[in-house]
């Protein structure tokens, strides 16, 4: 008997939810979410003794390594020139994240891969500075910095929530 | 008003952030509070759902090195049953008050689909209660307390695999979802605890419990008989 599944079926109850919502946050479509929330999932347990037992470090690793998978499916949807039906949006303000979100597909290709990610975490999960240079190891002043470079090229996209 | 992050909620829903402020913030605005609500319904669905192929295939491609037995001797130690009265029926309400959340959200807790039990481990530390994760470390002091939805299965045993042999530490017949009535403490000694939870379909001998602590139902002549999880519990040394 393989020891570890227990422990794998209690990380999953524990963390799933999370992952499979934060990427339907993003994605907006529910089975390109549930794709990327598996890989993120899979990279959790893989990577788990690199991240720590930390709650607080293990979500931070999770909004980051979400976040940057994807933007990967964001830019490979892009290069398919297809634009799946937005749905999933369960507890937001379904508008406004809607606005945000199409606002990001349409401007994504002239963002840097950092940018986006600055840019999801900030107006899709709601992030301040201090947390985004938390997720992504940045200092504020960095943080800040990038959302200036956003508002100047492209706008607000939105308000944040 | 200005909302919390999406990052802040979830920590606090996992028991990882402080809690003052942000319920303070929850009874007033309802957006916060529509996605904490969302998120433990999500949760409970989650906890009686079926395990889905691909995460048990990860267990399949583990490294070998990892599903080494560490040798250890027993360390649990039996608590009184939690139904007694004084502080420890205080911790049995937490411990419930936690299950009955799961229940508001979505029905009965512990309710799996048929030919999928569940086993849900709960960290009792302090006063507060959460469900482990699979990777968190326990700590000394913390006790440790199992719900268990055994689907068709008709009973249930608990057991600690150590150098020494197989040592039961609860053993029963069950009907339906329940919470065990006994809770487990953790104490310094030794790097981890090993938790095995075997469920069946009959009453099994000490030797047919330790070769499916061993080798899983495939011990068994008919595997169908007999439903196996193991847990490592790993425990946390100085500030970690």
């Amino acid at each position: 008997m393989d020891e570890l599944r227990g422990n794998i079926e209690q990380c999953y109850r524990r963390y799933f939810a999370m992952i499979r919502a934060k990427c339907r946050r993003v994605l907006g479509d529910t089975h390109e979410a549930e794709d990327v929330a598996q890989e993120t999932f899979v990279r959790l347990w893989r990577d788990r003794r690199g991240i720590g037992p930390d709650p607080r470090s293990v979500s931070a690793w999770i909004y980051r390594t979400a976040t940057r998978l994807a933007i990967d499916q964001l830019r490979s949807r892009r290069s398919r020139a297809d634009s799946p039906v937005d749905e999933g949006i369960d507890h937001d303000n379904p508008e406004r994240l809607l606005g945000v979100r199409r606002a990001l597909g349409r401007v994504a290709s002239q963002l840097s891969p950092e940018e986006l990610e600055v840019a999801i975490l900030s107006r899709i999960d709601g992030l301040g500075q201090q947390e985004i240079g938390e997720v992504l190891g940045r200092s504020e002043r960095t943080v800040r910095r990038v959302l200036s470079r956003i508002e100047d090229r492209l706008g607000s996209l939105s308000e944040a929530p | 008003m200005r909302h919390v992050s999406h990052l802040e909620l979830d920590r606090w829903l996992l028991g990882a952030a402080s809690g003052e402020h942000l319920e303070d913030h929850l009874s007033h605005c309802s957006a916060c509070s529509e996605h904490v609500e969302g998120a433990r319904k999500r949760l409970a669905e989650l906890a009686s759902a079926p395990l889905p192929d691909w995460v048990g295939s990860l267990a399949e491609a583990a490294p070998a090195r990892e599903a080494e037995r560490r040798p250890w001797w027993p360390r649990w130690r039996p608590l009184a049953p939690m139904l007694l009265g004084g502080a420890l029926l205080a911790g049995a309400a937490l411990v419930i008050q936690v299950m009955g959340d799961a229940e508001d959200a979505s029905g009965p807790g512990y309710v799996a689909s048929k030919g999928s039990p569940s086993v849900g481990v709960y960290v009792k530390r302090d006063e507060r209660v959460f469900l482990w994760d699979g990777m968190q470390r326990v700590r000394v002091g913390d006790r440790i307390r199992l719900g268990i939805a055994p689907s068709e299965y008709r009973y249930v045993a608990v057991l600690s695999p150590s150098a020494a042999g197989l040592v039961p530490l609860y053993q029963s017949a069950v009907n339906g979802a329940l919470e065990l009535p006994v809770a487990w403490a953790i104490d310094a000694a030794g790097d981890a605890e090993r938790l095995v939870v075997v469920l069946s379909q009959r009453p099994l001998s000490h030797a047919e419990l330790g070769a499916l602590a061993e080798g899983g139902p495939g011990a068994l002549p008919n595997p169908a008989e007999a439903w196996v999880v193991e847990y490592v519990l790993y425990k946390q040394r100085g500030i970690e």
